[in-house]
């Protein structure tokens, strides 16, 4: 991707995604998320540089390549005045699969994202959540080995998110490598086994579960709120480290790391009278802007 | 390339409703050369005092019997009922006698008149009018009782008695058949008449060899066929391959080879029609005019449909991301618009073949027609072409729509309005030599206007105006040349940035 303007949209963007894995695509807006996935399963053209899906180059081999590949895009886009039904069957085509395979699958793969009873009806008449679970459905529809999921929890109502996430999870036992981008980090943080940060078009970390719980062990907010609040208490909890913000009865320590049950039997020492201490883990978010912030200082 | 999915999104576009809706919309259109037809049917079936008359009397007494024979045909030689002819001896006492002609054509007429000399007028009615022409005076005719003699049509019927003319032949406009018409003595069918011809080289050298045939005898000429009845339609072979001054005599002999009636035309007249003739006129007019204004549309419509709208709201990305390359997906759709609408165009050329045969009992030259298809395939490939190339120059649906409605205002609607003040901008004036190369040559930068430059180079005409498409510019190598350019030049662009862009 090129601009004579702005340059190419994505650059020293290197990862893989393993069978049985699921992967968590990171970044901020205009990052080169949705680029990098869009080059991946072939509707875009990369400049310079080869996409292989189980041994396949996506410019070269294309057929070939997108065989295996399942893609949900954020805003699936469907010519509006088709009928689900008719849709998928015509989809089916381009895999060779059979006229009868092509009904069965069709039918089966509807109900199971929950469109049963609505098959009949225009694509257009679908809102944006129903729109993505169609999408899912024709994303299985050759049962690939490979899915790219670009955003496909935004819009979404719980309900949705979680048939999503159960999804994501089944497709993982049945060894399928899953890419999924999401601004939703906590989704990210409770389902992908690595996850890879994009910014400004270039890869900064990749990052696995264990190495992220690691760091959200270390570091995190605590909120204490007290009876009362005295200078001698503040003082002491400052004396804790990072930095303590009052707001009327409650301090709160960010980038505290300790144990926060050690501090509340300190106060209680004192005879400070507690009414509830937190400790939050500082979580996926904190070590995202985190890389931001020193990639953009290295810059 | 995967033939499969290929053939699959060929399938899906060819029966989109779009493109089913756009398909019958051209077959109607087809049927909008029934009134055209009306027009062109409605004058004469043919030219008033071309009709040839025979004649014989009963004998000399003091009142005799004067017998006339006529016949009316159209222009393919099918006699024309109904009409009516009236003579009228004119002398110290006035005798007159009417027939009508009957599912034949043919009309007998006898007048009684005492042996005196006459005034004879011969005046004849039909749908498309009336003619009134003398004819001689019975007392100047000095042949025996019962031997037919011509008195009247005697031009374009050749030499003799009997009456020997050319018709257009019904199954294939650009043939002329030769039909011969003639009585037996006392008006008995001359069943015993043959017609006989000869292709030479040249019009002139021939000189008559008495009553053995006039310039030929028989024994040197090829037997084309017998009398059965008054008139008959005979097709002789004329071979190909002959000079512009080749001639075809024909010769009719009796029982005795006693030749009675012959007459000669050049080979290029009965195998070449050096007009177009009221079908070819009707058609041209319609497929340069009706159809290279609708078809254009039409392609637009589709490739917008079928492409240009899929490709610009991004829905051709649900497609792209199936196991099939950009090469092929784009092949498929361009290949199938054009497949459906150059049948769909194929197929209402047929229908006004059909409706223009039923009107005038002649299907269009097959070469014609083949190459009106052809022209069609091209008007319908180069605007698809462009449509598809614009789609992927341009950004938005809105854009895409407007640039094409402006291509086929400027391209169908306006051209002749363009090329006519460009004319009178460069000092030409309307009509003139160097306006109609000026039309001619510009007929070649615009595919909408492809059908008139195989017009113009095929009936070697412009509305209705004979003329020799060379001298202007229109060759066949040349007009093949741009169909083919067309055709193929924006496709090609087009799949350029298909596959190289996105």
């Amino acid at each position: 991707m090129f601009s004579a303007k702005q340059g190419p949209a994505i650059s020293s963007v290197s990862f893989d995604v393993r069978n049985g894995e699921i992967v968590g695509f990171v970044g901020l807006n205009g990052a080169g998320k949705t680029t990098t996935i869009r080059i991946a399963v072939g509707v875009s053209l990369p400049t310079s540089g080869t996409v292989v899906i189980d041994g396949h180059d996506i410019t070269r081999e294309k057929p070939e390549a997108s065989k295996s590949i399942g893609w949900v895009p954020e805003l699936p886009n469907f010519e509006p005045n088709a009928k689900a039904w008719s849709m998928m069957r015509y989809l089916a085509g381009f895999y060779n699969i059979d006229r009868e395979e092509a009904r069965r699958r069709s039918k089966d793969l509807l109900a199971s994202v929950g469109l049963s009873g609505f098959e009949n009806r225009k694509i257009r008449t679908y809102s944006q959540g129903m729109k993505k679970r169609f999408s899912l459905a024709v994303s299985l529809l050759s049962d690939p080995q490979n899915f790219l999921f670009d955003e496909v929890l935004n819009g979404l109502d719980p309900e949705g998110i979680h048939f999503f996430r159960e999804l994501m999870r089944g497709q993982k036992r049945m060894n399928k490598a899953i890419l999924l981008s999401s601004h939703i980090l906590t989704e990210i943080e409770n389902v992908a086994d690595r996850i890879v940060f994009i910014h400004r078009g270039r890869v900064i970390k990749i990052v696995t579960r264990d190495e992220l719980a690691a760091y959200e062990g270390e570091k995190g907010v605590l909120r204490i709120i007290l009876q009362n609040i005295t200078d001698d208490v503040v003082s002491y909890l400052k004396s804790l480290g990072g930095t303590a913000l009052v707001q009327g009865n409650e301090v709160i320590l960010s980038d505290f790391r300790g144990d926060s049950s050690q501090v509340n039997s300190e106060l209680v020492k004192k005879g400070i009278p507690v009414r509830e201490i937190k400790f939050e883990k500082t979580g996926l978010e904190q070590y995202f802007f985190d890389l931001i912030g020193k990639a953009d200082s290295a810059k | 390339m995967i033939i499969r999915p290929f053939l699959y999104d060929f399938k899906k576009t060819i029966t989109s409703k779009t493109v089913i809706i756009l398909v019958a919309i051209i077959l109607l259109i087809s049927l909008t050369i029934i009134p055209l037809t009306r027009i062109g049917s409605g004058g004469p079936p043919t030219g008033l005092g071309q009709a040839p008359i025979l004649y014989y009397h009963d004998g000399p007494s003091s009142n005799i019997g004067n017998h006339y024979l006529t016949y009316f045909t159209n222009q393919y030689g099918d006699g024309i009922s109904g009409a009516t002819v009236t003579i009228t001896f004119q002398g110290a006492k006035n005798f007159t006698q009417m027939a009508v002609t009957n599912s034949s054509g043919l009309a007998f007429v006898t007048v009684n008149a005492p042996n005196a000399s006459y005034s004879v007028m011969f005046e004849e009615q039909l749908p498309g009018g009336e003619l009134t022409t003398s004819l001689p005076d019975p007392a100047s005719i000095h042949s025996p009782s019962g031997v037919i003699t011509r008195t009247g049509g005697g031009f374009g019927g050749g030499f003799g008695d009997a009456s020997i003319q050319a018709v257009v032949d019904k199954h294939n406009s650009s043939k002329r058949d030769i039909q011969v018409f003639y009585a037996a003595a006392f008006g008995a069918v001359p069943s015993t008449y043959t017609l006989y011809y000869k292709v030479v080289s040249s019009f002139g050298g021939y000189s008559c060899k008495g009553t053995g045939g006039c310039p030929f005898n028989y024994t040197d000429m090829t037997s084309l066929g017998n009398l059965n009845g008054y008139l008959e339609t005979l097709d002789p072979t004329i071979p190909t391959g002959l000079n512009e001054t080749a001639q075809v005599w024909f010769e009719l002999f009796s029982q005795t080879k006693t030749e009675v009636g012959s007459t000669n035309f050049s080979a290029f007249e009965l195998r070449q029609p050096r007009q177009p003739i009221m079908s070819t006129g009707i058609a041209s007019f319609f497929f340069s005019g009706v159809f290279g204004f609708f078809i254009p549309l039409m392609a637009i419509i589709g490739s917008y449909s079928s492409y240009g709208k899929d490709r610009l709201t991004g829905v051709l990305e649900s497609v792209l991301a199936r196991p099939v390359t950009k090469r092929g997906l784009a092949m498929s759709r361009f290949l199938s618009t054009v497949l459906s609408f150059t049948l769909a165009s194929a197929a209402a050329v047929g229908v006004v073949d059909l409706l223009l045969n039923s009107v005038g009992g002649s299907f269009l030259d097959q070469s014609y027609v083949l190459a009106i298809i052809a022209g069609l395939a091209v008007e319908v490939a180069a605007f698809t072409g462009l449509i598809f190339l614009l789609s992927h120059l341009l950004k938005s649906t809105g854009a895409l729509l407007g640039i094409s409605i402006v291509l086929f205002l400027v391209l169908d609607f306006f051209w002749s309005l363009i090329i006519l003040l460009l004319t009178f901008l460069l000092g030409g004036t309307s009509g003139s030599a160097v306006a109609l190369q000026a039309t001619f040559l510009s007929y070649y930068a615009n595919p909408a206007q492809f059908l008139s430059l195989i017009n113009v180079y095929v009936l070697q005409s412009s509305s209705g105006v004979l003329l020799q498409s060379s001298s202007y510019g229109v060759t066949l190598i040349a007009v093949i040349l741009d169909g083919i350019l067309w055709a193929v030049l924006p496709f090609i662009a087009f799949l350029y940035l298909a596959v190289k862009r996105d």
